[in-house]
């Protein structure tokens, strides 16, 4: 009903009144001539009924010779609409307008969506893009999807695949990155495992190479605990890259000292900068300014998932002057703990197991200072390589 | 007394040739020209195939010419709704069915 209804207003239909005759013979003659009439209603003296615009003429010659007034009511639909607003030129010249509007944009790309990156990221494939040429504001046609997806192969190393794909004024590109191939561990120098810190060691296992150490033993830093040369029993030396785990018992002491007194920025100036951004066209609203740091954010239009490539683009520009900043004897304290917490994550970040540990905070009022001493269980086995001088060539030589 | 009886017989309705063709053939009847078929939506539509006319067209009654025989259906607001290609849809409170030759 609501389809009849839709064609009905696009056709155009007339709501009338028919009097002063014969209705029956009225509404017999309009369905012997194909006159379509719908919901007729009686009243006293004749009758109300529809029929389509294009009916109008020879209905009223239908209303004629059964003795009746035919008289129009109201007409309504696309026709008469057309028909009201002939000599308004503004409103044909807006819709022509609208119509040329929406073609144009619905051939050009508002969005470039990425998926599946993982390394990479969508800034870089992004970035690539529109190098080629893809990116919002560019006709569709102008697109070569085949060539963009080989030159994107051929420029982005790190890709394995890419399928570009053109779904409305979407484009959405499909990327798969490449695996990297596993390194390559070199064991053409020979290596000795020598301790990164002096300690006690409570077990050594020896993957290649000699064993220097018994379990039990004291070592300082720089000892060798497992070898890489080899003598045969006939006297010949063989060179090994040295392979095994030395677990320890050491002690190790972390200071962390702050000076009060940091260099620091002072912000100076602020200045915002506004443009609009249209299908890939900036219009500044205001000239650039110089500064010291430059941020952007765009703010697109956007319809349910679909970013629309209209929007606001702003731009703040802030200066800084340098100077010196006096913390107060408690935020000296929490920066110095923080510092240390970063350097304790950094030099014991091999440690199997914390037996015991001990701190200690020294303040003053220009400087702070945290120490701590900690009894730990770790790997102390550090690689170290060598050289070897083949006397063989020599001697030949 | 046999006699009044044979009379009797004679005044039952006559089914139609066509009618007969329909049931023979096992074709639906309204697709044989001169078959008529009243379709009722309880009483608030009435959709009539095979109408020839109108004779008689007021809010209260509405009186449909068939190939051999007229239907009036009485009722409050009753009005036409379409009218085309010898289908007549008639809509509004529909109290009585009447059949005449």
């Amino acid at each position: 009903m609501a389809v009849l209804r839709i064609l009905r207003y696009i056709f155009g239909y007339v709501h009338f009144r028919a009097y002063g005759g014969f209705a029956e013979r009225f509404i017999n003659l309009c369905a012997k001539d194909k006159i379509p009439i719908w919901d007729v209603k009686y009243f006293d003296g004749g009758i109300t009924a529809y029929t389509m615009a294009a009916a109008e003429k020879t209905i009223s010659s239908a209303a004629e010779k059964s003795g009746m007034i035919f008289e129009p009511i109201e007409k309504k639909g696309v026709p008469y609409f057309i028909k009201r607003y002939r000599f308004r030129f503004g409103v044909a010249i807006g819709l022509f307008l609208t119509l040329i509007f929406s073609i144009i944009l619905s051939s050009m790309i508002w969005y470039v969506k990425v998926e599946g990156n993982e390394e990479l990221t969508e800034e870089e494939i992004i970035t690539e893009l529109e190098a080629l040429g893809l990116k919002p504001g560019v006709f569709k046609k102008g697109i070569d999807v085949k060539e963009l997806q080989m030159t994107m192969l051929y420029k982005l190393d790190e890709l394995s695949w890419i399928s570009v794909n053109i779904n409305g004024s979407t484009a959405i590109v499909e990327v798969r990155e490449r695996n990297k191939a596993p390194e390559i561990i070199d064991r053409g120098q020979p290596s000795n495992i020598v301790a990164g810190h002096d300690g006690q060691i409570i077990k050594l296992e020896v993957y290649q190479g000699d064993g220097m150490v018994e379990e039990g033993s004291a070592v300082v830093k720089g000892d060798l605990l497992i070898s890489g040369v080899e003598t045969l029993k006939d006297g010949k030396v063989l060179f090994h890259r040295a392979r095994g785990s030395a677990i320890a018992r050491t002690e190790r002491n972390i200071v962390s000292i702050t000076n009060n007194g940091f260099p620091a920025k002072k912000r100076t100036s602020q200045k915002l900068k506004y443009s609009v951004y249209f299908f890939g066209i900036i219009i500044p609203l205001a000239p650039s300014v110089e500064a010291d740091e430059w941020y952007k954010t765009n703010h697109m239009l956007m319809s349910d998932q679909t970013i629309i490539p209209v929007g606001i683009i702003r731009e703040r520009f802030t200066s800084y002057s340098s100077g010196t900043l006096k913390l107060t004897n408690e935020q000296l304290r929490l920066v110095t703990i923080l510092d240390f917490y970063k350097d304790q994550k950094e030099k014991l970040a091999n440690v199997k197991e914390m037996k015991s540990s001990k701190f200690g905070i020294e303040s003053k009022s220009d400087s702070c200072k945290l120490t701590a001493n900690y009894i730990l269980i770790e790997e102390i086995g550090v690689e170290k390589f060598f050289e070897v001088e083949d006397n063989r060539k020599n001697s030949n030589n | 007394m046999a006699k009044s009886r044979k009379k009797g017989k004679d005044k039952q309705p006559k089914t139609s040739l066509m009618t007969k063709l329909a049931t023979e053939l096992e074709v639906p009847s309204e697709i044989l020209p001169g078959v008529f078929r009243i379709e009722l939506q309880e009483t608030r539509e009435a959709t009539v195939d095979g109408c020839k006319g109108i004779l008689e067209y007021k809010d209260e009654r509405i009186k449909l010419k068939l190939s051999n025989k007229t239907v009036t259906f009485a009722g409050l607001n009753l009005e036409l709704k379409t009218f085309t290609n010898e289908r007549v849809i008639i809509s509004g409170y529909i109290a009585g069915i009447d059949f005449s030759e």
